[in-house]
């Protein structure tokens, strides 16, 4: 071997051949991938044994995290941290300043984080930034190397040259502390209101990714639109090495695509893409990123992650546990390049958001789930013999509310119209919703194979009487009549094609009076989108199992 | 005529002493640097200042208490113009008024107008004074070099340790029971690649080396006992490179942050707020000459009585966490 060839990784040419760990080389086995060499040569020359200290004279405080946190460096071609003193990772003073900053009065901006004074001169603040680091040597991992997996494309429209996978770096669950000092003694009332401004700046998220749950702790005060208290189980993400992770990202994407969908359904194709990124953020074209105004952070204290053991299957499953689902208003202010012009949002504005968040989560609730496989129901929870009997992989998931305010989030159904009433008034609140309105845009052009056009998608349902009265499930993996079956064809979808049904057993509760009610009973609901394109014998495969639907069995068409 | 002394400055955070917009403008900010080697200094002007703020907050803080002790009243500490007979005054310039009408007036120790020189009055050039203690810009001794797969290593140069040589020589005595004046020239020039006893270096196919950004560097003297070297005692695990190398290796070891300004009410990049910053890292060691006039009546004591060592703020950032070091003086 060379020289050159032990040249560590962040000092190689980011070249094919050399150094680019971004790339996940499909030919590569997981934990072969050269972010993992990378991740090691850090880990290699970190000082681990000792954590950076702060001066005495700076206050520090601890905070967790709940998922995974970046600040990217912007060196070596990949998001990474930023390395500070003896390699460890660090959250830098200046990012801290910038994020507690924004988090000021103009008054406690002045004088913490100093800028012009009435004098027009500028003098500097009385604080000090010292940064973050983490607590102890934990995060130097393999855990590190983390996946960005964009696919929104795919997702909506079934389009799998739109997915793709790069690999960024980032600290898993980290504990960091932080520290600030201040030029002048301060009494301890003072310090109080200063940890609470970071505290609020941390309830933002710091970092990047804010959006999609990176860079969060538990708390985010004013910065909460929605909390949702859910409960879920299903299927866990991979890491690239293979170990389980719950991604609390997936949240984001499903809530993202259900927006566009709806969007789709209502307006031109351009205005549901300027529309849901000014909802939910876009990277930037010629005319720079949108911030989005809503993002998410998920906390969930009693994770559990297992394994399922069939047959050659081995995979990840989770259960949340009871957790925390927390729609954020990270933005106050309307794009640009959205609306032409930039804008506060009014208190009217705020109000109308979080009536449309509330519908998405609800839409997103009764039609499908989060995360992984969500267009499938829980198999080990509705269907354990196609688990127990067969050598089957583990399948779908399912999501019920819990905690406080659940009843916000509660389609009640006495009788199944009361979806179609639900469906209808979504639609309209949604094609009605006053911002979206502003923008004037044109009729759906129901191009988008997801669209919720009346013409483009169909909802089935029924009530099931407990968990073990799914019908549809076993139409997925059998005939649903005679020897009629759709297994296996493009409206189930297989792997490397996305299927044209959403299987969704939904906890039925009923008014009792006031009150909402826990029945222990179903609905269980079919979202269809026909094929319009492909084999004809494709399309009639769909038609007959549509016909089959209408005639036979006891499902009934609801919107 | 003087008499000698040095200190030795440990970085406890990045430093960043330099020009925001000068010999390099734009969104580039770099440090100063030493025009033979390309390293990192502290021009002395810079530590003088330092010095000169650190000790009239002392005299401030004097001044407030005496003149409450005389029950003056003096306005909220908050303030930093108060009102005079023409046009605001300083808060210290207020305090120094009230004192030099009271006919009170602070040690001589605390003074420093008396140390560092006097400054000009704007309307009389010829106010100034000669200073009592006199700074020499500080320069590197050991540079800590943090690199992915391999320990971290502090590089230095025989020019740099020769600098360190001729201010600490008569001060630090070897374990020999020699000065560490009297090693040659030619012995620290034969320092070059070889290692501290402390340096586990890397083992590419059985030889000892180091990957720096020039490529490797093979440990060809193998292992000394560099420890008289190590002006604060520990031997740290370090290696001796050549004086045309150190600007290169310098340049990997620095703390760079591209950063992007936001903008204020939103989290997006503010347009055209990308600038680069760089700073000295963490846990280097540099020193600096401080020469004190023999007619000074009094001992220069500027962190307190009997205190040789202090932490200290250098450089600019520091709101964000940037220059916070460990002042040591010897030889005082």
């Amino acid at each position: 071997m060379a020289d050159s060839d032990y040249i560590p990784l962040m000092f190689q040419a980011q070249i094919e051949g050399r150094s680019q760990i971004h790339r996940l080389d499909p030919g590569v086995a997981g934990h072969q991938q050269q972010a993992y060499d990378w991740a090691q040569q850090w880990q290699d020359g970190c000082d681990a044994k000792n954590m950076p200290k702060f001066s005495p004279n700076c206050q520090t405080k601890d905070y967790n995290f709940t998922w995974r946190m970046v600040t990217n460096s912007g060196q070596d071609g990949v998001i990474r941290p930023v390395i500070g003193e003896r390699g460890w990772a660090y959250y830098p003073g200046s990012s801290m300043k910038g994020a507690f900053a924004r988090c000021c009065t103009l008054e406690q901006k002045l004088l913490y984080c100093g800028g012009v004074g009435d004098d027009g001169e500028i003098h500097p603040g009385i604080l000090r930034f010292h940064g973050g680091y983490p607590k102890n040597d934990d995060w130097l991992d393999d855990s590190l190397v983390d996946l960005i997996h964009p696919q929104e494309g795919w997702q909506l429209n079934g389009n799998a040259a739109s997915r793709r996978t790069v690999i960024q770096l980032s600290l898993y669950q980290p504990k960091l502390t932080f520290g600030i000092s201040s030029l002048k003694p301060l009494s301890e009332d003072e310090w109080q209101q200063i940890w609470q401004i970071w505290e609020k700046a941390l309830g933002k998220g710091i970092g990047s990714r804010v959006s999609a749950g990176y860079g969060q702790i538990k708390t985010h005060g004013a910065t909460n639109l929605l909390i949702v208290g859910l409960q879920g189980t299903g299927l866990a993400s991979k890491r690239i090495d293979g170990v389980a992770e719950f991604r609390p990202n997936g949240f984001k994407a499903a809530l993202r695509g259900h927006t566009k969908r709806l969007l789709c359904g209502v307006t031109d194709d351009n205005t549901a893409e300027k529309f849901t990124n000014q909802l939910w953020g876009g990277v930037g074209g010629r005319n720079g990123a949108i911030a989005g105004l809503l993002g998410v952070a998920f906390s969930a204290p009693n994770l559990e992650l297992a394994m399922h053991r069939s047959g050659q299957y081995e995979m990840p499953i989770y259960d949340t546990g009871e957790a925390v689902l927390n729609i954020l208003l990270l933005n106050q202010k309307l794009s640009d390049q959205v609306f032409g012009r930039s804008r506060q949002l009014s208190e009217t504005d705020r109000k109308n958001l979080k009536i449309l968040a509330t519908q998405i989560v609800k839409f997103s609730m009764l039609m499908g789930g989060f995360g992984k496989s969500w267009r499938r129901i829980d198999h080990s929870i509705f269907f354990p013999d196609y688990l127990q009997a067969n050598q089957n992989p583990a399948i779908g998931c399912h999501w019920k509310f819990c905690g406080r305010n659940w009843d916000r989030y509660v389609v009640p159904v006495d009788r199944l119209a009361d979806i179609t009433a639900f469906l209808n008034g979504l639609q309209t609140k949604v094609a009605g919703f006053p911002l979206l309105q502003e923008l004037q845009g044109g009729n759906p052009q129901n191009t988008l194979q997801e669209a919720w056009c009346e013409d483009n998608v169909q909802v089935w349902g029924r009530i099931a009487e407990d968990k073990n009265d799914s019908l549809a499930v076993r139409w997925f993996h059998g005939n649903y009549q005679g020897q009629k079956s759709i297994k296996r064809s493009p409206l189930t979808g297989s792997m490397g094609q996305i299927g044209r049904i959403w299987h969704r057993m939904y906890p039925r509760y009923q008014k009792q009076g006031e009150e909402l009610k826990e029945t222990g009973a179903f609905v269980e609901l079919m979202t269809i989108f026909p094929n319009r394109l492909g084999r004809p014998e494709d399309i009639q495969k769909t038609a007959d199992f549509l016909k089959f639907l209408e005639y036979s069995a006891d499902f009934t068409h609801l919107w | 005529m003087y008499r000698k002394g040095y200190g030795i400055i440990e970085t406890l955070a990045p430093l960043h002493v330099g020009a925001t917009a000068g010999e390099e403008s734009g969104n580039l900010n770099p440090i100063f640097r030493d025009s033979f080697l390309r390293t990192g200094i502290i021009p002395g002007s810079s530590l003088r200042g330092r010095f000169r703020s650190q000790m009239r907050l002392q005299r401030q803080i004097w001044l407030e208490k005496a003149l409450k002790e005389r029950k003056i009243d003096t306005p909220d500490s908050r303030e930093i113009k108060v009102e005079g007979e023409k046009e605001p005054l300083t808060r210290l310039h207020w305090l120094q008024k009230q004192a030099t009408e009271l006919k009170i007036e602070p040690d001589l120790e605390i003074d420093e107008n008396f140390w560092y020189g006097k400054t000009a009055a704007t309307d009389a050039s010829d106010t100034t004074s000669e200073a009592m203690v006199k700074f020499e810009y500080a320069s590197l001794l050991w540079l800590p070099v943090f690199c992915p797969g391999q320990p971290i290593v502090w590089v230095s140069s025989p020019k740099l340790l020769k600098r360190y040589q001729r201010l600490a020589g008569e001060s630090v005595t070897l374990k020999d029971g020699k000065k560490l004046k009297e090693i040659s020239g030619s012995q620290i020039d034969r320092l070059v690649y070889s290692g501290s006893q402390t340096l586990k270096a890397l083992n590419v196919e059985g030889k000892k080396k180091l990957f720096f950004n020039f490529g490797f560097l093979e440990l060809a003297k193998g292992m000394t006992d560099l420890s008289a070297w190590f002006p604060l005692g520990e031997e740290l695990p370090a290696v001796v490179v050549a004086d045309d190398e150190i600007g290169a290796i310098h340049d990997m070891a620095l703390y760079r942050q591209s950063r992007v300004r936001l903008k204020d009410d939103e989290k997006r990049v503010d347009g055209g707020g990308f600038f680069n910053t760089e700073a000295l890292p963490e846990g280097t060691i540099m020193v600096f000459p401080v020469a004190i006039r023999q007619k000074a009546p009094q001992h220069w004591q500027p962190f307190g009585k009997g205190k040789q060592i202090s932490e200290i703020y250098l450089g600019g950032l520091e709101s964000i966490g940037f220059g916070n070091c460990e002042i040591t003086l010897k030889g005082m």
